[in-house]
């Protein structure tokens, strides 16, 4: 049990940081539900923050991205809450159109 | 260091910044807060949107041509910012850019009395967004620009909102577009956790120091942060694989959001490929001017340089640490270009949608300008004059490509009013119907394939010239291949756009085709010969086209 | 066997695991409702993280914003498209088996890169040792947001200092950013009273071009004398001599300095004097539509009066209702 007993260092959040933007990024190739999609965006973007809150913290090592690392943090916070409103804008216009949000049925445009 | 210091330093650098240093982008931000505002009174609303937004742009245009040339490259807002002339070049162009284009709305009618506000407001939001990423100089700049830019066009995209097919290009290019940004942030967190900081001059500092030393695992996180930040920019600049997005969001949008994206968009992101490239793997000026070291090609033992004897590769400095930064990217860019320009120049041949051919266009064309960037790089410690011509080729292309891919999109959008097709084959026999119109939108095709006269031929031969270049300098073969590949790809293209122009003219009008419901309009007519004269006349004001471009790229290296 | 527990690494290993087991179940679920609620409790678990690395500020705006806003509002759009159908909507099982290969390798890859790099892998030697204090940031971030780096005091490397950079302007634009986003949202979400799409709904009345620059028979209105007669013909005065000024160098061979590169070149009074023809011929349908004879345009020839009264008659009062000795109403 040394991860009981052993203090934490930077790679443990990274590989939190790591299974949040793994998991987020399958969501967005795999979920036919357009909210489920943004909801991957969500856990992409949460990863990439946990990795810069690690990188900055000075708990866990002593040279570090320093206060940089939460201040990025911050403003992706911001910036997903933006992103988030203007895709499900669109999410909604497109259920109006299609009366559907799987986007397997957004097929009228061959990619 | 004190705070009182530091205060009084900030306090410094914001009075001689800000006005000075971000005349047009305050005057971008004013604008947007106006047009929002006049709206709440009974006489604002009778102000149409694109008069405001077009008096917006002027104004920051005139702000920005009364500004004191920038004598030195500096960075600004503490370090967030860069300004150099470089900046001030991108800026005026998406400034220009932005006022013809609000002209060329107004002509084709497309955003109507109810949406104009809101339309222009986007686009200046875009712009302000594109604005900064031409001059980032710290990683979360890099990605807030990109969200800057992005998200209001996501938005832009979905304009007609009644319509199936524009809902749908919204959506994936939603989805798809923050995927590519989250993948990109989570690279920048990479690198800013490897390096310690994510101010990028600061970057090159600390990997000059520490790159000799780092230890393997160091490098390959670092060199994955890199390839995730490439994802990120290549999805911007529509780069195979990334590209998937740029036809269907083209055939679903309108084609006036489509210019907005093929040019204004491209042009960003590679200035913001050129910011990132440039600002983590060239130091500063003077370090990047040696050029008295000798030391033997050992340096670049890359393998590339073993089958040429004959070429003695110019001596690269002794022991630059960023030497395999520099290849590293210019690998990375100069394979992606090629693949771009390649599989964009193929594709094109299938299409029978107008709007999908001029996506797969801008694919292609997208490809040759980032063929600029492996050249700029590779000479950069080597030859920095060399370097500094591969970013004017750049410049040069991007000024060209505005005049006639909005010449190509304004065209489009006319027909498409007059006929309600946008299907090549409609387009049979309307050089009987609209002859002006029609010979200037083969002029602009002609020009987009890059035959002599035309502008179009001036941007592709800088950009190989400076390919050449700078193999000549650097010995790197793959930049020979480059320049081979996007040759080859130059004479491809020849038969897609030459296609459209056989229809227009040579073939019979079709039975059943539409029936034009208006006739073009005058002033829309001008409109685009305003476009082609600069085309086709580029030859006898080049010298001083490439005067402009030569001084945006001084200070870069 | 209690005294041997690090706290802090107990707590780290709870809230990451929230984090990571919600984050799969908001993967594996196929219902968008527990697919909203598994997320919430994921994020608010990445709060705890970030209590947890001392960024106290970040995991209360983590809270705030993004469970309480952002979520939120996706609980709102899964309500708004949650009919019974769509509800749940099941990933084919091919797409499955891609995506599970893909994202393993992928998360393979990046476990490997960063549990390798030495300086990340081991845990600060003092930690246990640090107060609370040290982690004491919300005031440091209020001052960077205006653009003050408090902590430039503690970094040795004044070249390192540089790059320090104070986030005065990110803070400044991105509220910009917001309002922008907020209209286009509304914008995409407003109905719209006309669907209208591109096409130029029919003109009242059409004149060819050249009924406009060269007859001077007949009645124009107003739009046209703006229009063609004032915006067009000075556009094309201006590019004329926007050419001669500008785009034309003092070493193209036809233009020398002396005739002409630097002031009113050759073509301007060419052009100029071109225009003259069709700015009259306007002049005078205009006139006509005004129920006058065409030889009012000599009118701007009385000083100061007869300017102002033409543009006034001309740009701004309609013509006669109706059809007059010129022809017949254009308006109608």
């Amino acid at each position: 049990m040394s991860l009981l007993t052993e203090p934490v260092g930077v790679s443990h959040f990274l590989v939190v940081g790591a299974v949040m933007f793994v998991t987020g990024a399958i969501c967005m190739a795999t979920k036919r539900n357009a909210l489920g999609v943004l909801m991957g965006i969500e856990l992409v973007l949460n990863g990439a923050n946990i990795n810069f809150v690690a990188f900055g913290s000075k708990y866990l090592r002593e040279e570090s991205l320093g206060l940089d690392g939460q201040l990025i943090a911050l403003f992706v916070i911001v910036l997903a809450a933006a992103e988030a409103a203007v895709a499900l804008a669109i999410a909604l216009s497109f259920y109006n159109n299609h009366a559907t949000i799987d986007v397997d049925q957004a097929d009228e445009l061959k990619g | 260091m004190q705070l009182h210091e530091i205060a009084a330093e900030f306090i410094k650098d914001t009075q001689a910044s800000m006005w000075p240093g971000l005349a047009p982008e305050i005057v971008i931000c004013l604008t947007i807060m106006l047009m929002l505002l006049v709206r709440v009174f009974r006489f604002g609303r009778l102000i149409p949107g694109a008069v405001m937004a077009m008096a917006g742009v002027v104004v920051a245009l005139y702000f920005q041509l009364g500004s004191v040339a920038v004598a030195e490259s500096h960075e600004i807002f503490t370090g967030m910012l860069v300004l150099d002339t470089f900046t001030v070049y991108l800026r005026m162009f998406l400034l220009v850019f932005a006022l013809l284009f609000i002209v060329f709305t107004v002509l084709s009618r497309i955003p109507d009395q109810e949406d104009a506000v809101d339309f222009y407001c986007l686009v200046l939001g875009s712009t302000l967004g594109m604005c900064l990423m031409a001059s980032a100089n710290h990683l979360l700049i890099v990605f807030l620009a990109v969200e800057m830019a992005s998200v209001p066009s996501y938005a832009l995209a979905g304009q007609l909102k009644f319509q199936r097919k524009s809902s749908e290009a919204a959506l994936k290019y939603a989805v798809y577009g923050a995927g590519a940004a989250g993948v990109m942030l989570y690279g920048i967190s990479l690198v800013a956790g490897v390096m310690n900081t994510a101010h990028l001059p600061t970057i090159a500092l600390e990997l000059t120091e520490r790159l000799p030393m780092m230890s393997g695992q160091e490098l390959m996180v670092l060199g994955l942060g890199g390839l995730m930040i490439m994802v990120g920019l290549a999805f911007k600049l529509s780069a195979v694989p990334f590209h998937f997005w740029c036809p269907d969001v083209f055939e679903g949008a309108s084609a006036e959001v489509n210019a907005f994206l093929s040019i204004a968009s491209k042009a960003a992101a590679l200035a913001l490929l050129v910011r990132v490239a440039v600002g983590v793997s060239v130091p500063s000026v003077s370090e990047s001017v040696v050029e008295a070291a000798s030391a033997p090609a050992a340096v670049h033992a890359t393998a590339m340089v073993a089958d040429e004897a004959d070429i003695e590769p110019v001596a690269t400095p002794a022991g630059d640490p960023l030497i395999p930064v520099r290849h590293f990217i210019g690998l990375l860019v100069g394979g992606l270009a090629a693949v771009t320009c390649t599989f964009g120049n193929l594709a094109a041949y299938a299409q029978t949608n107008i709007k999908r051919l001029m996506a797969y266009s801008t694919i292609a064309h997208a490809g040759y300008m980032m063929l600029a960037i492996p050249a700029a790089i590779e000479a950069a410690g080597v030859a920095p004059e060399v370097a500094r011509n591969s970013i004017a080729a750049l410049v040069m292309y991007v000024s060209v490509y505005l005049l006639m891919n909005l010449g190509a999109f304004a065209v489009i959008a006319f027909f498409r009013n007059s006929l309600q097709s946008e299907e090549i084959a409609d387009y049979s026999g309307i050089v009987k119907r609209s002859p002006i119109i029609t010979v200037a939108f083969a002029l602009i095709l002609f020009s987009l394939v890059g035959l002599p006269p035309l502008a179009g031929f001036f941007g592709k031969f800088a950009i190989f010239a400076a390919l050449a270049d700078s193999w000549r300098v650097t010995g790197h073969v793959y930049l020979l291949w480059l320049l081979v590949i996007g040759g080859i790809n130059t004479a491809i293209s020849l038969f897609y756009y030459l296609r459209v122009v056989k229809v227009m003219t040579i073939d019979p009008e079709r039975d059943g085709a539409p029936v034009p419901l208006a006739p073009i309009s005058f002033l829309a007519g001008t409109y685009v010969l305003i476009l082609t004269i600069p085309v086709v006349t580029l030859l006898i004001y080049i010298n001083r086209v490439n005067e402009w471009t030569q001084d945006a790229a001084k200070q870069l290296f | 066997m209690l005294n041997a527990i690090n706290w802090h690494s107990f707590l780290f290993l709870l809230f990451g695991g929230m984090s990571c087991f919600f984050a799969l179940g908001v993967l594996l679920s196929s219902n968008v409702v527990r697919m909203a609620f598994y997320l919430i409790v994921s994020l608010t678990a990445t709060a705890g993280l970030f209590f947890l690395a001392g960024a106290k500020f970040v995991g209360a705006m983590q809270i705030m914003i993004y469970v309480g806003g952002t979520l939120v509002l996706l609980i709102f759009g899964v309500m708004l498209t949650a009919q019974a159908a769509f509800v749940s909507m099941k990933t084919k099982s091919s797409d499955w088996v891609l995506a599970s290969i893909v994202g393993a390798s992928l998360f393979a890859l990046l476990f490997v890169a960063v549990v390798s790099v030495e300086d990340w892998r081991v845990p600060r030697e003092d930690q246990s040792a640090l107060t609370v204090t040290e982690g004491e940031s919300a005031t440091l971030l209020g001052w960077s947001l205006i653009g003050i780096r408090v902590d430039k005091e503690e970094q040795p490397d004044p070249q390192l200092q540089s790059g320090m950079s104070g986030y005065l302007l990110p803070f400044e634009i991105i509220s910009i950013h917001l309002l922008v986003v907020l209209i286009g949202a509304a914008f995409l979400a407003r109905t719209k009273t006309i669907v209208f799409h591109g096409s130029a709904p029919a003109r009242v009345f059409s004149m060819s071009y050249s009924d406009i620059y060269f007859s001077w028979n007949g009645r124009a209105p107003r739009e046209i004398f703006w229009l063609h007669g004032v915006i067009v013909l000075k556009a094309i005065y201006i590019l004329a001599a926007a050419i001669d000024w500008f785009l034309i160098p003092n070493d193209f061979p036809l233009l020398t300095a002396e005739n002409g590169a630097n002031g009113l070149g050759w073509l301007t009074v060419i052009v100029a004097l071109l225009l003259i023809y069709p700015a009259i011929v306007i002049r005078i349908k205009r006139w006509h539509d005004r129920d006058k004879r065409g030889l009012w345009v000599l009118l701007p020839f009385i000083p100061v009066i007869g300017v102002i009264w033409e543009i006034v008659e001309l740009g701004f009062l309609r013509g006669t209702v109706g059809t007059n000795r010129f022809g017949e109403d254009p308006l109608q």
